[in-house]
């Protein structure tokens, strides 16, 4: 298997790439929480989802989001919490460019109340790149580097790996 | 320290955001029900949208809607397309569009006025002094798009009173070709 470009594991690169996308994170689910209702009328938009379960993810999603930005920015459970919202925004990659194909003009919903930026292929983007940060820290968790990226992991010696 | 499986770590993380989620739902004042209920419509009678004179419109009544409420679920009062031709046409009440700004500038009924309903700090003080029993004309894209029915939830919470929701959207009224404004034309 090739081995991956140095860089990746650099503990710089590291700990901004945990710190930076739980922080986005953050900042996206706290309007969300503050106003379900209107998060609820975003994910409705996209006609995606069964009515029913609508206000269940407006509950949930927002409270994932948070959670792992939490955890990410405190470095603990980092693995997890990179994986899940890599998931998630992967979920989103395929939500938006559902939308903008069907030709959707809708809200994307991506920060709530303080973005009403309609879908389009930059959201698209935008999402694609937090997915490099999220793949960074979700690799290096057990790395010569994973100190920086989960505080109660202890760190493996450098000579097991490689 | 064993380090614990990554399902667990997941399974752990979710627990913490799923159980956080529903217990603030249960208890802030923004909290919505568990489980988001079709809306309930109901057609009105040309009778009572047209059965008065125009300048008088907007202090009459309309009953069906009123009788039909229930439970205090939010029910929206749909007019077909013919009804929104001739509301249009006889320049009845205001006709608000509900879409996104820039759906509105690519094409909307003529005469409506752009209120997207995700971002009404931009034009609550229109409304503000408006008559609470002014007729308003809503409309969004399609019977799906939900802007519509939020902006007559958003309407009905600030007092207005007489509202109507023409459910086909800019949808039906492009289909059919009929008298619009933006993108190019006016």
């Amino acid at each position: 298997m090739m081995k991956a470009p140095a860089f990746l594991s650099n503990r710089y690169l590291l700990l901004a790439s945990r710190v930076s996308l739980g922080m986005v994170f953050i900042v996206a689910a706290v309007p969300k929480i503050a106003a379900p209702e209107s998060f609820a009328v975003s994910i409705e938009a996209y006609e995606l989802l069964p009515l029913f379960v609508v206000n269940a993810a407006a509950i949930v999603i927002p409270w994932v989001e948070l959670s792992c930005g939490l955890f990410l920015v405190a470095g603990c459970y980092a693995r997890a919490s990179s994986a899940l919202l890599g998931a998630l925004l992967a979920l989103f990659v395929v939500a938006i460019s559902a939308a903008v194909l069907r030709g959707l003009n809708i809200n994307c919903g991506c920060f709530a109340g303080a973005d009403a930026t309609p879908v389009g292929w930059g959201k698209v983007l935008e999402d694609i790149a937090l997915l490099i940060p999220a793949w960074l820290v979700f690799r290096n968790v057990n790395g010569p580097a994973a100190a920086v990226i989960e505080s109660p992991t202890p760190t493996p010696p450098p000579a097991t790996r490689g | 320290m064993k380090q614990m499986s990554l399902g667990k770590e997941i399974a752990t993380v979710l627990a913490v955001a799923v159980v956080s989620g529903f217990t603030y739902n249960a208890f802030s004042p923004e909290g919505v029900p568990l489980v988001r209920v079709a809306p309930v419509k109901v057609a009105v009678d040309d009778a009572e949208i047209f059965g008065v004179p125009a300048d008088t419109l907007s202090r009459a009544p309309l009953a069906a809607a009123v009788a039909a409420e229930t439970s205090g679920q939010a029910v929206f009062r749909v007019i077909s397309l013919d009804q929104m031709k001739r509301v249009v046409a006889e320049r009845r009440g205001m006709i608000l569009d509900a879409r996104t700004p820039s759906e509105y500038e690519e094409g909307h009924i003529s005469g409506a006025q752009n209120l997207y309903s995700m971002e009404p700090d931009t034009w609550v003080e229109r409304i503000a002094d408006l008559p609470r029993d002014t007729l308003l004309v809503i409309y969004c894209s399609n019977p799906h798009c939900p802007y519509g029915r939020d902006l007559a939830e958003f309407l009905g919470a600030f007092g207005f009173s007489n509202m109507l929701l023409y459910d086909d959207g800019w949808d039906g009224w492009s289909a059919a070709g009929l008298p619009a404004s933006g993108g190019g034309k006016e």
